[in-house]
């Protein structure tokens, strides 16, 4: 009776566990989905659009009017905006990130690394709506100060605060590489009588290289997508240019534009946001993509020393 | 048993040495120097006089400080932090703890070669070796450079090996070849002092023999340090040896002397195997 | 003379010390900028915060208009969000950490979230839109703004969970197994509580996110002159950053004003939920410190 009790018991275990990970596993699954999801979504929403639009009109226009009378579906004026905007970013932001990331993991002292790191994580956590607002409000009242020609909607002022909003992410990810090359490697050239300067500059950096290229191409990524600083400042005149004082407008501030515009679901003018989406969503794919396969080569490099 | 192997190891080694100890110049001197770690103490009060071109064995249990005084001589030990030291270290009688030497200068002149081979893995063999060179701006990526490389290679025994592949990575080395083009990085430098930091303990016996060969080739151009554990390879190869213990510089002398008749009764135990 | 002391001072010294500066301005300028920039937005702002600003609801005329709803909408859609995300994110976690066999399904998995974490936000935006409000017809209310919120910050959740996970010592785990526990006793009794401060760091943080996040609600349909309080999950709704976005592009400068004070009870929202994290976190590690 006893020995039935506890062989009862025991199953009712091993069902319960079969159950736990039968369940958990489903929600490891529920990535996959969402990635499906994504896919299936943007493909969806732009067929129709692209049984209307050929696809070379998509790709080969250089005019982006689908809200006006006379309807143009060129996708270049976004893409340049986009580009340009992200662009202004990335000039902004490397030098300051990876020189900062260089004094974090290579010539800082321990107190210092301990004041600087969780500030750095505390800005990385402002939200972007707040650049927005310092790019509009503050920034390019600034500039126009020095820069007369300057629109009142630039690539250039929301090209700075996206850089400052990158930054604390690049600075983290690169201070990452950096600190991933061995200590070795720092000691064999300090024995060889070498400086700071040159055993960072010819040891170090060069080690790091692949890891800190995952980190630059994570923030083009990121600067492509990213939304709110460009909607608010950048502007909403999709413009083929590549002179940051003037206005554009980027792929992801057209979407909002719309969204929150009168534009009647269903028209081919709603449908476009699909397709754009769909173009801004490959873009960044293949950034992470790439620095995902750059991490990974990074990581591979110093598994065996 | 294994202590009378040993002396009969040093016996026919000191044949081949011949000069005597007290004939040799001291170039590196410690007094009284102490060494320690986020306050616990690694090096305690150190006395030792190395004599140049010679070939000095430190050997001692693990974790006695053997690697640590290593580092305090070519002034390693203060870039981990939380190190601190005391004492002084002369190195042809110039105090190279004194505020005017510069320990990059320093480091040029004594050159160390670690435990783990640590070769350059953005670099190929050729500008490993010329690494120390290139670091140091004493040349640039332009200037012809075919034979100091050959010459260095020459010199640790590795150029037959790597002469048809110079420019191939660093990585594809075997773990005994990557030492021994440290050593050759070391060597291009020119230094006057090299310090080996354990540098067969990862390493084959067939690569091991061939680095104690180098080292015996190198004895009458440098003078060598080498941290051992391996009680068998001192005997081997050093014409002097430190016996450490806990931080403290047990004994120190002529190999022979160490191998044969230690004065203390803690050496004599290390040597038996009574501890490691 | 010894050779090493021949120059007086070496280039390579200045070198350094000039590389020194170099890297620590390069540090500090983008962070005074930084400081400058809040500052403008603090003297602007704190004139305007006061009670009744907290307590009052949108308004034509600047001066009345507060952000009542705004605070009550980011608050319920972010408990709806945390109950929603963070239950599936920590268990695909322990999957991924405790249960998975390293075949190629692990590896696609990790290399889809590790890509869904850096998908732009207004794309999940859309995904929400094409889903939730208009398949399920949840339309704009604040669940179909919680659902797209949740999957926006599983990935971020999935991966600081399993840093969480990872770093609990096998030693532990090999403990609980010899006294005779079944996996899930072992993950569910030791295992978690272990991990659980780091968890929830990484659980605050996306929370963060959450709250800050503009983009995918603007594509849901937040909308942003509320005059009503939200009660159910199916009411229309507002929140803070869709507000601020509002004032922001008014032309009147007054608004603009409303603008700055919304954004410091955002900035304090978030600078006091990341306090939490990092303090939480520098306790356990103090404490953890010989391991």
């Amino acid at each position: 009776m006893r020995n039935r009790n506890n062989k009862l018991r025991r199953e009712a275990i091993a069902r319960k566990e079969r159950y736990i990970e039968r369940a958990i596993f489903g929600s490891s699954l529920l990535s996959i989905l969402i990635a499906i999801g994504i896919f299936v979504v943007l493909l969806w929403g732009s067929l129709p659009f692209f049984s209307e639009v050929s696809l070379t009109e998509f790709f080969g226009g250089t005019k982006w009017t689908p809200l006006f009378h006379d309807k143009h579906f060129g996708i270049w004026p976004l893409v340049t905006g986009t580009l340009l905007t992200s662009a202004v970013a990335i000039t902004m932001a490397l030098p300051f990130s990876l020189l900062a990331s260089i004094y974090l993991s290579e010539l800082a002292p321990r107190k210092h690394r301990q004041l600087f790191k969780p500030i750095i994580e505390i800005l990385a956590g402002i939200p972007t709506i707040v650049y927005g607002y310092f790019a509009l409000l503050i920034v390019t009242p600034w500039l126009q100060q020095w820069i007369p020609d300057l629109a009142g909607f630039s690539s250039l002022s929301a090209g700075i605060c996206m850089g400052i909003m990158i930054m604390p992410m690049l600075i983290t990810l690169s201070e990452d590489a950096l600190r991933a090359v061995p200590s070795e490697l720092r000691e064999g050239s300090y024995a060889l009588g070498a400086n700071k300067f040159t055993t960072v500059t010819k040891i170090v950096l060069p080690s790091a290289i692949s890891g800190i290229g995952s980190a630059i191409l994570l923030s083009i990524s990121r600067a492509l997508g990213e939304t709110m600083i460009v909607a608010i400042a950048a502007g909403q005149k999709p413009n083929l240019t590549f002179d940051p004082r003037e206005s554009v407008e980027t792929m992801t501030a057209y979407i909002v534009q719309v969204s929150m515009g009168d534009t009647p679901t269903g028209t081919v003018e709603y449908r476009t946001i699909f397709a754009v989406g769909l173009t801004l969503f490959g873009l960044t794919l293949i950034m992470n993509l790439c620095s995902y396969y750059l991490k990974q080569k990074f990581q591979n490099k110093y598994a065996s020393l | 048993m294994q202590f009378q192997f040993l002396s009969a190891i040093v016996s026919t080694n000191n044949e081949t040495i011949g000069n005597p100890m007290s004939d040799r110049q001291v170039i590196l001197r410690t007094e009284s120097l102490s060494a320690s770690f986020e306050n616990k103490k690694i090096l305690n009060d150190i006395n030792l006089e190395i004599s140049k071109r010679n070939i000095m064995a430190i050997i001692g249990p693990s974790g006695c400080g053997k690697s640590t005084l290593l580092r305090c001589i070519n002034r390693m030990h203060e870039l981990i932090y939380g190190s601190t030291l005391s004492g002084r270290i002369y190195f042809e009688n110039k105090n190279i703890y004194d505020k005017s030497v510069d320990p990059i200068l320093l480091r040029r002149r004594i050159g160390l070669v670690f435990q783990k081979p640590n070769p350059f893995p953005s670099m190929s063999i050729k500008d490993n070796v010329l690494s120390g060179l290139w670091l140091t701006q004493k040349i640039n990526k332009k200037t012809d450079s075919d034979h100091l490389v050959e010459n260095a290679l020459q010199q640790a025994v590795l150029w037959d090996e790597v002469k048809d592949r110079l420019d191939d990575s660093s990585l594809s080395l075997s773990g005994g070849q990557q030492q021994r083009l440290c050593i050759a990085r070391a060597l291009a430098s020119k230094p006057d002092v090299l310090l080996l930091d354990e540098p067969c303990s990862s390493l084959d016996p067939i690569a091991t023999q061939r680095i104690e060969s180098l080292l015996l080739s190198l004895k009458n151009t440098y003078t060598i340090v080498i941290v051992t554990h391996n009680m068998r390879q001192a005997a081997r190869i050093s014409n002097t040896t430190a016996f450490l213990l806990s931080g403290r510089l047990i004994e120190y002398g002529e190999t022979t002397h160490i191998f044969t008749s230690p004065q203390e009764t803690q050496t004599e135990d290390y040597l038996s195997g009574h501890f490691d | 003379m010894p050779r090493y002391k021949r120059q007086p001072i070496a280039r390579h010294r200045i070198v350094d010390k000039l590389f020194f500066i170099v890297c620590l301005s390069a540090m500090i300028i983008p962070m005074l900028l930084l400081i400058i920039l809040l500052g403008d937005v603090l003297i602007t702002g704190i004139e305007r915060l006061n009670l009744n600003f907290l307590t009052s609801f949108p308004s034509r005329k600047p001066q009345n208009a507060g952000i009542l709803p705004a605070i009550l909408g980011s608050s319920y859609l972010v408990l709806l969000t945390g109950i929603i995300a963070l239950p599936l994110g920590i268990s695909a976690a322990i999957y991924m950490e405790e249960y998975s066999k390293k075949n190629r399904l692990y590896y696609i998995i990790e290399i889809t979230i590790a890509n869904l974490a850096s998908v732009p936000s207004i794309i999940y935006g859309m995904l929400g839109l094409t889903i939730f409000v208009r398949a399920l017809g949840l339309e704009r209310s604040i669940l179909a703004g919680a659902l797209t919120m949740s999957l926006l910050i599983l990935p971020i959740i999935i991966i600081t969970s399993r840093e969480a996970l990872h770093a609990v010592p096998r030693t532990i785990r090999d403990g609980c197994y010899a006294l005779g526990a079944t996996r899930w006793q072992m993950i569910w009794q030791i295992v978690l509580p272990t991990a659980f401060p780091n968890i929830l760091t990484g659980a605050i943080l996306a929370i963060a996110r959450a709250i800050g996040e503009t983009a995918p609600l603007i594509i849901v349909g937040a909308v942003s002159y509320i005059t009503f309080l939200p009660i159910s999950p199916f009411s229309e709704f507002t929140a803070l950053p869709i507000q601020i976005l509002n004032w922001i592009s008014r032309p009147q400068p007054e608004f603009a004003v409303n603008a700055s004070a919304a954004i410091i009870v955002l900035l304090t929202t978030m600078l006091l939920l990341n306090a939490i994290s990092i303090f939480i976190r520098y306790r356990v590690n103090k404490q953890r410190n010989n391991w």
